[in-house]
Formats: structure tokens, C-alpha cells, sequence
């Protein structure tokens, strides 16, 4: 959970608000005229945040593109084509 | 963190799914989250860019963007090398295959990793202890 500190509060307790971040992994939010102005975010929980995100992304990409090939077998493709090398190969060898 | 070697037959599914396949967004998941380490051999994409070019009538730039969903997965990719080769050689001549399927195989063995395939007739169960079909991986 956030809590929300005024500047001029952070700037008072900022070794308590870092310590917060740091240990118990806490986010803080510094306002300043009663308006949210910036994030004080441990940096893990931000990489990880990150991370997922990338993660969803490529998973949609993917299955995304599967409408495209809806209808196709890809697998049964692929075999066909080494089949077809396979028999060509052997014709030669 | 636990590697896979897939073959170009089960990299496929990830954009043609079996309709009542689970299994693939599961292992699809896995990699994302980096739970399982994805390996591919560099001739898997070229048999890709084949599959995606031969099921349908679309763009260049389509399987161009398949292709880059397939990286952003980042995989570690197997280049040639002369020990790949002088693997692939070998399983070529024993059991009969092209290079390419060898290839597969002989990648599979030199990083010690299954090697998960859908293709039952290239990729017999009898040729190497790292071949593992698709039909029946469980691990996921």
C-alpha cells in the first residue's frame, strides 16, 4: 500500500522513509499542495514490475498472432518440409 | 533454472496451438517468466520462417514480426560450430537422417538438455536419451 507524505514531511523523516523502502519493501508518495508529485519505490519491486509487464507483453504478442493461423496446423507443416528434404536426400545419397 | 531445447515442431505450437493444448501456454509462460531457459538452434528459425511463409498467403513483414516475438523470449541460439557438425554427422550416418534433423539432436546432446519435439518420425525416441515428445511432456 502507499502511504502519501507531504514534502515537507519527507524531507523531515526521509532516513525513516528509506528505511521503510528499503526493509519492509513500503512505497511512499510525496505530495506536494495536497498533489501526488513523485514515488519513493524500492528498486526490486520496480525491476520486478518491469519484468512482468515486459513478460505480458510478449505473451500477447504471441498469442495474438495466433488468429493468423488459426486454421493451420504448423506442426504438420514442418514435418511435411523435413519429409520432403528427407526423401530428396535420400534420393541422392 | 531447468533448459529446453525445442524443436522447430513444438516452436510452431506457440503460434498454431493444438485447440485443447494447455500444455503450450503453460511452457509459453514459463519461458516468458524465465522459469525454463529456452534453447533453439539457428536452423529452427529458418524452419520457422518456412512454416509461417508456407501455411498462408502473408506479408514478409508478419513472419518478420513472428520471428521477433520468438527472440523477445530471448533465447540462447546453438550457431553452427564444428562439434555441432561432427555431432550431427555422426546421428546422420547411425540413424539415417538429414543433417538438419541431426542437427537437433546432436545440439540437444552437446548441452546436456531435452530436447522436446513433436515430430515422432525424425526425432525417434531411440536415437537419443534426450528426446522427449511433446505428447507425452508433463514437467510443465
Amino acid at each position: 500500500m502507499n502511504t502519501i507524505v507531504s514534502s515537507k514531511d519527507a524531507r523531515a523523516q526521509f532516513a525513516e522513509i528509506l528505511n521503510q523502502v528499503m526493509y519492509a519493501g513500503r512505497e511512499f508518495i510525496i505530495s506536494r499542495f495536497d498533489k501526488p508529485i513523485a514515488k519513493i519505490t524500492p528498486i526490486q519491486s520496480a525491476s520486478e514490475d518491469k519484468d512482468m509487464t515486459k513478460r505480458k507483453n510478449v505473451i500477447s504478442k504471441i498469442v495474438s498472432m495466433r488468429k493468423v493461423f488459426q486454421t493451420v496446423d504448423l506442426t504438420k507443416i514442418v514435418i511435411r518440409e523435413r519429409e520432403k528434404e528427407y526423401r530428396r536426400w535420400k534420393k541422392f545419397s | 533454472m531447468e533448459k529446453i531445447l525445442l524443436d522447430t515442431s513444438v516452436l510452431v505450437k506457440f503460434f498454431s496451438p493444438d485447440e485443447k493444448d494447455k500444455k503450450i501456454d503453460l511452457l509459453l509462460d514459463k519461458i516468458a517468466q524465465k522459469k525454463i531457459k529456452l534453447i533453439l538452434v539457428d536452423v529452427a528459425l529458418y524452419e520457422l520462417v518456412n512454416a509461417l511463409s508456407l501455411s498462408k498467403k502473408i506479408s514478409s513483414l508478419t513472419v518478420f514480426e513472428n520471428i521477433a516475438a520468438i527472440l523477445d523470449l530471448e533465447p540462447e541460439i546453438i550457431s553452427f560450430s564444428a562439434d555441432l557438425i561432427k555431432r550431427g554427422l555422426i546421428f546422420m550416418e547411425k540413424f539415417n537422417l538429414t543433417i538438419y534433423d541431426s542437427l537437433f539432436i546432436a545440439a540437444a546432446e552437446q548441452k546436456k538438455v531435452p530436447l522436446l519435439t513433436a515430430d515422432y518420425k525424425h526425432h525417434r525416441k531411440s536415437i537419443s536419451k534426450n528426446i522427449v515428445y511433446y505428447k507425452e511432456f508433463n514437467s510443465v
